[in-house]
């Protein structure tokens, strides 16, 4: 039996990617009550802090599809929109990350969904287009890129942002199966096309 | 049994493969060449991944962003855009609005003249920070959030109903007398994690409760 | 947006009650598959139900508010804007199953009965009440009480002086109160937490290994029932509180003149964080009911 004294957890949420820049801590949480209540100055270093990842995150997701300049201006609005609901308990740029992978999420379901549910394409083929698009160039970015929607998603939210497979499940209504199966073709499919 | 692992590379590569499963992937892992090579490739891929670095957008962004903010404050009927919920309720609107501070008891008019009271009807009074208190800097700019939020809402022609604000000065007077405990209990112990943390979390949620109370007050 | 192949789309529709008598609505609008919900509304009530057709349809009964719709084959969107001295509107709205939902009052109450799609939900002094959601759910009110049932996905609930009810739920929540109490009963998560300031926070559920789980109030009592046998690390934190646990503990508070308690101890493998903090209230730790693996 512990005796051992630990900090009670407070913040139970945990950030899916280690937060790369420095974090800002109080002074964030300062800046974001001031544009709850409508300072589009603090709003702004709010956006500077966050957009290259949310940028990223955008790129990732679409691959060549869909704008992500758009779509990341698209995110920020919709958190100024929702700053009312949120709470404090998670890290800010959690919050924020959520939101914008289910806006990510969403803008797929109703641009993309109308189309039809896309055939995810036959991985031989892939494969071919990308090494002789890519050449002797092409890195990990540009292969994520041209992985199919499914396995894509998964592959950025798993591996990139850190997200577990029930969580991505939930995000993408579908199950933690098919999550990690999408997984281990994003990984199978990467690997045919980066090594030689 | 299959030969090879296929999927389960990718369940061991992220470690959620255990016990007498685990062992045995690692013994077909020694023997097969194949299997190994592949773990190795997905093993590489996964920590490039987790690797990649954020890049901003080519051209700023913040312009676009900012011309949307500025329609977001108002609500328009028939608006085919989400926009930020913001009523005013006529019949409460009146010129002057009497705010009870329930747990103070202090009776505040907005004047017709429209300035602000003397002090802000959601004001307490301020948290000092004390002295060995671990993280007096987090309590410092929790404070000034608050006085940020507390004048913010004081300036704003409140438009909420009587009751509604009845029932958020009633929370904070809560959570005023939680953080008045939680600093007595900190003056006999100050080197208290749970105190510390206690205390902390408390401005937050109090933080938090403005927050939302300045949202809901927004004019449109 | 990309045009979209609609079926009978209803062009914005205004109604104005300019007339003294009262204009009520009944529209019903197809849509296609995903198309999404939005109400902005004041004061009256707000039900939401659920049918099998492809359509939306908006019942409001007003006493003189005006009803704005704003409808397309992907998405419905209704406001009200209330007049002088009047402002009552009672919608009834009946969507496809599924159907996301966005719901605004100031003092309507919100009810959402198996839709069972993604919903936001909030009323500043009006209750919501939600049964069965799929997805993300968030849920909130000022001074209303609020209450969830029946959800799968992420359940983010709050009122600042209701009380919070939250029943049958397969995933994390958040769940929160400043005055109010929070109840958490057959809730199913890897990540759970609730707390209030002065009311009392109450938890079924299982406690499943990697899991964190943390339940806090100021002076209001916990009382937590975890289902069947956990691996849990309980850290304990505790001013002037009380604490009865039917797991075995090694308690070790602090030495010294005056001090809080706080203190740890593990439960089978330790797997599990569970985090219990009362500052002046009694936490009661209880081994649960049979377990009820097999409701959902």
């Amino acid at each position: 039996m512990e005796r051992a004294l630990r900090r009670p957890e407070d913040g139970l949420s945990r950030p899916p990617t280690p937060d790369r820049t420095a974090a800002p801590g109080a002074s964030e949480a300062a800046d974001v009550a001031l544009a709850a209540s409508g300072d589009q100055r603090a709003f702004e270093r709010i956006y500077r802090q966050h957009v290259a990842r949310i940028h990223s995150l955008a790129r990732r997701m679409l691959g060549g599809e869909g704008d992500p300049d758009e779509l990341t201006q698209d995110i920020f609005v919709r958190a100024w929109e929702r700053l009312g609901t949120y709470r404090g308990e998670a890290a800010f740029g959690t919050w924020l990350h959520r939101l914008a992978v289910n806006a990510i999420l969403n803008w797929r379901r109703t641009e993309a969904g109308a189309r039809g549910r896309v055939d995810e394409g036959v991985d031989a083929e892939l494969i071919e287009g990308a090494r002789q698009a890519g050449g002797e160039d092409l890195d990990l970015e540009g292969a994520i890129r041209r992985l199919p929607p499914g396995a894509r998603q998964v592959f950025v939210l798993h591996d990139v942002q850190g997200f577990k497979h029930e969580e991505i499940a939930t995000m993408m209504g579908v199950t933690a199966g098919t999550s990690k199966a999408q997984l281990h073709r994003a990984r199978m499919l990467l690997r045919a096309m980066l090594e030689r | 049994m299959d030969a090879h692992l296929g999927e389960r590379l990718s369940a061991l590569v992220d470690g959620e493969v255990g016990g007498a499963e685990r062992e045995a992937a690692e013994a077909h892992l020694t023997a097969c060449a194949e299997c190994r090579a592949a773990y190795d490739a997905l093993l590489r891929i996964k920590r490039h991944a987790e690797a990649l670095d954020d890049r901003p957008p080519e051209r700023d962004l913040w312009p676009g962003v900012a011309a949307r903010l500025g329609q977001a404050a108002t609500v328009i009927p028939l608006a085919p855009r989400r926009r930020r919920v913001a009523f005013s309720i006529p019949q409460l609107a009146a010129a002057a609005l009497v705010l009870m501070a329930a747990s103070a008891g202090a009776v505040l008019l907005a004047t017709h003249a429209g300035h602000p009271a003397a002090a802000s009807p959601f004001a307490s009074p301020t948290v000092a920070p004390i002295a060995g208190l671990a993280s007096a800097k987090g309590v410092e700019s929790y404070d000034a959030a608050i006085r940020d939020l507390e004048n913010t809402l004081a300036s704003r022609r409140s438009t909420l109903d009587t009751g509604t604000v009845r029932a958020i000065q009633q929370s904070l007077s809560i959570i005023d007398g939680a953080i008045r405990q939680a600093e007595a209990a900190l003056a006999q112990d100050p080197n208290s994690m749970y105190l510390n943390s206690h205390l902390e979390h408390a401005l937050g949620r109090k933080l938090e409760v403005l927050r939302r109370v300045t949202t809901l007050a927004a004019a449109s | 947006m990309r045009p979209i192949l609609a079926l009978a789309v209803v062009p914005a529709i205004a109604l104005a009650a300019r007339a003294l008598a009262a204009q009520d609505i009944d529209t019903t609008i197809a849509v296609r598959t995903g198309a999404r919900f939005e109400l902005n509304s004041v004061s009256g009530s707000v039900k939401i139900q659920t049918w099998n057709r492809q359509q939306i349809r908006v019942v409001a009964e007003t006493d003189g508010a005006r009803v704005d719709l704003d409808a397309s084959a992907g998405s419905v969107t209704v406001r009200t804007e209330p007049r002088r001295g009047e402002g009552d509107v009672d919608f009834t709205i009946t969507v496809p199953g599924g159907t996301p939902l966005e719901a605004h009052a100031i003092s309507a109450d919100i009810e959402v009965n198996q839709v069972c799609g993604e919903a936001t939900l909030g009323s500043i002094s009006g209750g919501v009440t939600l049964r069965c959601a799929n997805g993300d759910t968030q849920i909130e009110s000022v001074s209303g009480d609020v209450e969830a049932s029946d959800v799968r996905g992420h359940l983010d609930i709050s009122s600042t002086s209701g009380d919070v009810d939250v029943s049958g739920v397969h995933g994390d929540v958040s769940a929160r109160s400043v005055s109010g109490d929070v109840s958490l009963e057959r809730v199913d998560g890897q990540d759970v937490r609730a707390e209030t300031v002065s009311g009392d926070v109450g938890f079924s559920g299982p406690i499943h290994d990697g899991g964190r789980y943390a339940f806090h109030s100021h002076s209001g009592d916990l009382t937590i029932r975890p289902d069947g046998d956990i691996n849990a690390i309980v850290s304990v934190s505790t001013f002037s509180g009380d604490m009865e646990s039917d797991w075995p503990m090694t308690i070790n508070p602090g030495g010294g003149y005056v001090h809080p308690r706080e203190w740890e101890f593990t439960i089978g493998s330790g797997s599990a964080k569970l985090s219990l903090e009362s500052f002046s209230g009694t936490i009661y730790l209880r081994r649960g009911g049979a377990s009820h693996r097999g409701d959902r």
